[in-house]
């Protein structure tokens, strides 16, 4: 405190020179949002709250439910919805997403000049009107929080479809919707398009809409989205309806009758606000959490990984493959055959090359139990990516941990019978990096993974 | 003329505010400098070098994407400030590049788009408005960067004639 006084004596300007955010620490919203564990409207105040720097705390032991229906709650937020906020002082109580992320976010993200906020404005209103009936319309029914009727879910996807175009062609010549940089908007307009890109939005999809997906993908990237969000999924393969989830997801909450009124209510009316996310966390908190090594629940087998790769790595190949075939054995392990689905996207060698170790490097943990080679070939602009992989277990051993699960679905993976003689040449070939692929392009390149 | 050269350097040196040494050509032709008494050679070393002061803390995957970026620029570009009809497929490549990423490296604004920005700018000045067009995602890129605080602090930035068409034509919501 000494310090400042000095410092405002020697220099009577240097309060005038204040930087304008200096001034705006004291206003900057403190306070404690209401919400259910992965609910895409809190993650709007929680991303905000993220680049603002204002301190935003979920509150903790809330319970979707109950705490929103208690009478201390409905007195301070009349509409019992969630996401709700209270600062710390309790003067600002707010309910409506936007409206939260909005009060906790600061000039930057609200954009500077009344053009640019109304432009924010703008966005907001879209998604809430363009995107979210038809993003729950079309995924509700494949997480069995809704029932499957084809013609609402076609209907649905048509018009999402069509809104993402519109989204799409604006951001053709942009890096973000309004400024250069990140505002509301893309927040706002980004947590309404997860649950559509985590469930629906397959890879093929995704491909016919470019400048969103790589939109998407940049702001999912952000530091400070991920500390929110984690590492985002993305939706596979087209999505498949199970009547029986939604049977049992419809039952399970059967108990109090009140609720089994509003799920009726909520098959006819897919904008009903907050309803269906709860089911929605079950659903998320009910896969796997990560495991250990999950080889470990495998058998043995006798085919020793270790042995085979030190084989591989000191000796010749003439030497290396008789010595896998004699070791190998079928009942515990499999080989199998894998092909990236896009080569078309595939530009640059060494952007390919990338592609591959990466991969690699984010299956770190599976490295003890499997063994690869994945070669590139062709050339700039022309090439393919393919590769021979072997590792303990039948099944494909990608889904056993959520750490594996980020670039597999990027290829088409065949099961090879090891007793074939195609089998032999093919690991004939990748293990000695010669050959060609299925469209005569030469090898290139190939990355061992062991 | 020479597109990896000293003004560059002194331009990314000006962005993040350090010191670039004395730089020159060696006997060689191999743009040189001087920092902490050590003798750096070739553009990538003298630009990653600039940016490793402020470019802490980036993934190793990260740095070597930037290292290969930056080769590929440093060995390509030169050709490409010299020849018009070069210039076009080492853009397009670039263009491609960008179609799927916002940045060079990938999610993250690095040092690879700043240089990469400084090298390209003569080559993106002297397109013409459809040339633009079929470069969009440079052009794209290029509008974004050049947006960023101090980018611009010594040159003006680029007039993107394509971008402005869609500025007057926007998309309809």
């Amino acid at each position: 405190m000494k310090c400042q006084c000095q410092s405002h004596r020697s220099s009577p300007l240097s309060l005038r020179n204040f930087p304008p955010s200096l001034s705006e620490v004291p206003t900057m919203a403190a306070g404690v949002l209401y919400t259910y564990p992965e609910n895409f409207r809190a993650y709007k105040a929680l991303i905000a709250a993220q680049y603002s720097g204002a301190d935003v705390k979920v509150a903790p032991n809330f319970v979707f439910g109950e705490t929103n229906k208690s009478a201390e709650f409905l007195k301070k937020f009349p509409a019992g919805k969630v996401p709700a906020y209270e600062s710390a002082d309790g003067k600002v109580l707010l309910s409506e997403s936007n409206a939260i992320a909005y009060y906790v976010s600061d000039a930057a993200l609200r954009g500077g000049d009344a053009a640019t906020q109304a432009r924010v404005w703008q966005w907001a209103s879209w998604a809430d009107s363009e995107l979210l009936p038809a993003s729950c319309a079309w995924v509700f029914p494949y997480l069995g929080i809704m029932q499957f009727n084809k013609q609402n879910v076609e209907r649905a996807k048509q018009d999402l479809l069509a809104a993402l175009k519109v989204l799409d062609s604006h951001l053709l010549t942009r890096t973000f919707l309004v400024t250069e940089r990140i505002t509301l908007a893309d927040i706002i307009v980004f947590t309404t398009l997860i649950h559509a890109f985590q469930h629906v939005l397959e890879p093929s999809l995704r491909a016919g809409l470019g400048n969103v997906s790589r939109w998407f993908g940049t702001l999912a990237a952000q530091a400070r989205v991920r500390a929110v969000l984690g590492a985002l999924a993305l939706c596979a393969q087209a999505p498949v309806y199970d009547a029986k989830k939604f049977h049992d997801l419809s039952h399970k909450k059967d108990s109090g009758d009140k609720k089994k009124e509003k799920k009726a209510e909520k098959k006819e009316q897919p904008k009903k606000k907050e309803e269906p996310q709860p089911e929605l966390a079950d659903e998320i908190d009910e896969k796997p959490k990560e495991s250990k090594d999950p080889f470990d629940s495998m058998p043995k087998g006798t085919f020793n990984m270790d042995d085979f790769k030190r084989c591989y790595s000191n000796e010749d190949e003439a030497k290396s493959i008789p010595y896998f075939w004699e070791k190998f054995d079928p009942e515990n392990y499999s080989i199998w055959y894998a092909e990236y689905k896009y080569p078309e996207e595939l530009a640059k060698v060494f952007m390919s090359c990338n592609l591959i170790t990466g991969m690699f490097q984010r299956l770190d943990k599976m490295r003890k139990q499997a063994f690869a080679s994945v070669c590139l070939f062709g050339e700039d602009n022309n090439s393919s990516i393919s590769g021979v992989w072997v590792w303990r277990g039948q099944d494909l051993a990608f889904p056993l941990s959520p750490d594996w699960q980020i670039d597999y679905e990027s290829y088409d993976w065949k099961k090879l019978d090891p007793a074939s003689p195609e089998t032999k040449k093919l690991v004939q070939e990748y293990f000695s990096w010669s050959g060609a692929d299925s469209k005569g392009r030469k090898f290139n390149q190939g990355k061992i993974f062991k | 003329m020479s597109a990896c050269n000293i003004d560059v350097i002194k331009q990314i040196g000006r962005y993040y505010n350090v010191p670039v040494g004395t730089v020159c050509y060696s006997t060689d032709k191999i743009l040189t400098t001087v920092l902490d008494k050590e003798s750096i050679e070739g553009f990538t070393s003298i630009v990653l070098r600039l940016a490793g002061v402020n470019g802490k803390g980036a993934s190793k995957e990260q740095s070597l994407l930037s290292y290969q970026w930056l080769e590929h620029i440093a060995m390509y570009a030169n050709q490409a400030a010299s020849n018009p009809a070069f210039a076009k497929g080492f853009l397009q490549g670039i263009n491609k590049a960008l179609e799927k990423n916002t940045y060079l490296t990938g999610q993250y604004l690095d040092v690879t788009d700043i240089a990469g920005y400084y090298v390209l700018y003569p080559m993106i000045e002297r397109l013409s408005v459809s040339e633009q067009e079929s470069l969009i995602n440079v052009c794209r890129w290029t509008k974004h960067i050049q947006a960023q605080p101090r980018v611009c602090s010594n040159q003006k930035p680029l007039p993107l004639n394509t971008l402005n068409l869609a500025i007057l034509a926007p998309a309809v919501h």
